[in-house]
């Protein structure tokens, strides 16, 4: 217990200045890594996994690739998944066609419960160059609108 | 021109203004689709940069029964003729000035309508007059004159869908003159797996400004703005897009978050700004945020020191740092700038944006495959292309076997074969890759990622 005792005091007993610093640095490091350490944007198994074979393939063939948000089995993703106002929120939607974009451009975004939340977006005609049509993207439709 | 416009954003709210426009775009996709249909036109060539006038004779053409046909602008007229020849064209909107007319009603007899979009420092003259002597059966109007000759509540309301009936298709033009045909449920398959292949969390949304700075007659860019107005975002419409080489122009008084662009635009971007930033203290913050990227998995942080570098970077809209997202594809069997991972690496540095590369063919509206929009990995530095990564929602990819490549127990290769579209609405890689492969895999070698080896695709 003694040995013990004189052992520490004489590590504590050489603490000098470079001591402070050194411990100082390592600390400084540690808080740094700790605070600066972002989790990565994708796992990487994700990233390198990221198609889907086929369990089976054919002589001859390879299997066939999806994405994993069109897991095999299901069909892949035909269309827009529209939903026209009454049906079932659970149903799947229509595919729809290019006339169901504009009719979604002109209602605006819904919620998932099917209701208008009023996001329009805006179409904007960037007409020439900064010099001529200033910085301002309000005024753009104006073209339009007048 | 420029004060009246100034007096209107004095005037009103922005979200009024959005609102009166989209009605109004929605009258001019009413009136300019009747008097096509009038007329008698059915087969519609839009001859327009990115322009309202595009978006609104694209919808109109699908409410009203027409069949669209995009012709690649700013052309050489040989080719624009024989563009509509092939795609048997009879009524052609185009943008005065950018369309002789004399010369095409002589070697293209069988055009019947003519709309020219006329731009508002051109408004005074008489374009529906006809050069005596030209012309002749061709019947033109102007745009403007089918809007403004209706009343101001004509045509506000879109028609009734009939939802047995399916609009007619759009005829495409790939760079190497190829006419593909794509069905409306090819288009919304496209547009659907553009919108379902990105995280949610990164999906387009009301409060995103979309911005195409590629031409819209491309499919691909065509499908990711359908995509964005689906969503509901704000789409701007540059003219210059897909004829200017820089994208610092192309992206000049707004503030995009998402843009579409071109491989040769980024790539030299890319070069332009390398060439700038080529000093030793640079490049050892370069050297950090790459590291950031590719060992650790995340967007560099902007931070004091590379923040001294910001005014050598591309300046990309009115408010730097709003770009969040850049898509990027690369056209099997064009002639388009490859983009190795490492360009794609620095890109992400200098524009402060994720990037997703796409794989694009003819035959398939959208992308094909696509880098996952967090995949930063660089490849080994020997490939010419990055890797691409997976198939989008609405495609699935296989393969078949070749005399010189075998799918093995070990490794998937062989060349993207031809039947297999489990439904017909869907355009599957096998239906498109044929004739275009064996230049296509000849030049590049697609290389899919999965679990972390590569499937060579070799024709």
């Amino acid at each position: 217990m003694l040995k013990f005792d004189e052992a520490v005091t004489g590590l504590f007993g050489q603490w000098d200045i470079y001591t402070t610093l050194i411990a100082g640095l390592l600390i400084t490091v540690f808080a740094y890594q700790v605070i600066s350490s972002r989790d990565p944007d994708a796992h990487p198994m994700l990233l390198a996994r990221q198609a889907h074979a086929s369990p089976v393939r054919q002589e001859g063939e390879s299997p066939v690739f999806r994405s994993h948000s069109a897991p095999h089995g299901i069909p892949l993703n035909s269309g827009l998944n529209v939903k026209d106002p009454g049906d079932s929120k659970w149903s799947r939607g229509r595919d729809g066609d290019l006339r169901d974009v504009w009719r979604k451009v002109i209602t605006g975004g819904v919620d998932q419960e099917g209701k208008e939340t009023g996001e329009v977006g805006r179409i904007l005609t960037v007409l020439g160059t900064e010099n001529i049509i200033v910085h301002d993207l309000s005024k753009v439709p104006c073209r339009n609108a007048e | 021109m420029s004060t009246i416009l100034v007096r209107c954003r004095a005037g009103m709210r922005s979200s009024h203004i959005s609102n009166l426009l989209i009605a109004d775009v929605t009258r001019q996709i009413n009136l300019i689709g009747q008097h096509i249909k009038q007329n008698g036109g059915e087969r519609v060539a839009i001859y327009l940069p990115n322009s309202i006038e595009f978006v609104a004779a694209l919808f109109a053409c699908a409410y009203y029964d027409l069949t669209t046909i995009l012709v690649p602008f700013d052309k050489p007229i040989e080719t624009i003729i024989d563009l509509l020849h092939k795609s048997r064209t009879d009524t052609v909107i185009a943008a005065v000035g950018s369309f002789p007319f004399d010369v095409i009603t002589k070697s293209y007899p069988s055009l019947q309508q003519l709309i020219w979009v006329v731009d508002e420092g051109s408004k005074h003259m008489d374009w529906n007059e006809v050069p005596t002597g030209t012309g002749g059966a061709v019947n033109v109007s102007t745009w403007q004159d089918i809007i403004s000759d209706h009343e101001p509540t004509a045509g506000t309301e879109l028609p009734a869908v009939d939802r047995n009936t399916e609009p007619k298709n759009i005829l495409a033009f790939w760079p190497s003159g190829e006419l593909v045909e794509f069905t409306p449920a090819n288009i919304v398959a496209g547009i659907g797996g553009q919108i379902t292949s990105v995280p949610t969390t990164q999906r387009i949304t009301h409060a995103d400004l979309f911005l195409p700075a590629d031409s819209l007659t491309t499919v691909y860019p065509l499908v990711l703005t359908l995509a964005a107005l689906y969503s509901n975002a704000s789409v701007a419409l540059n003219s210059v897009a897909g004829r200017s080489p820089d994208l610092v122009f192309a992206t000049q008084g707004i503030a995009p978050t998402i843009i579409v662009t071109s491989s040769s635009i980024l790539a030299r971007t890319h070069s332009e700004t390398a060439a700038k930033l080529n000093s030793s203290l640079y490049r050892l913050i370069h050297w950090f945020q790459t590291r950031s990227l590719v060992q650790h998995g995340v967007m560099p942080l902007a931070t004091v020191l590379s923040r001294l570098y910001d005014s050598l970077r591309p300046v990309i809209g009115t408010t730097p740092g709003k770009l969040r997202l850049v898509f990027v594809s690369e056209q099997v069997g064009a002639d388009s700038t490859p983009l190795s991972a490492e360009v794609l690496s620095d890109l992400r540095i200098y524009l402060g944006s994720r990037i997703i590369y796409a794989l694009t063919t003819a035959k398939v509206a959208g992308a094909v495959t696509q880098t996952g929009i967090y995949d930063y990995r660089v490849d080994d530095g020997t490939e010419k292309y990055s890797h691409f990564g997976v198939p989008v929602t609405s495609v699935e990819i296989n393969l078949r076997d070749t005399t010189e490549h075998k799918t093995s127990d070990q490794i998937s290769a062989g060349e993207v074969s031809e039947q297999s579209s489990k439904s017909d609405r869907l355009l599957t890689l096998r239906r498109s890759l044929p004739q275009d492969l064996p230049s296509w895999a000849a030049r590049q070698g697609l290389e899919l990622w999965e679990r972390s080896r590569r499937i060579i695709l070799w024709p």
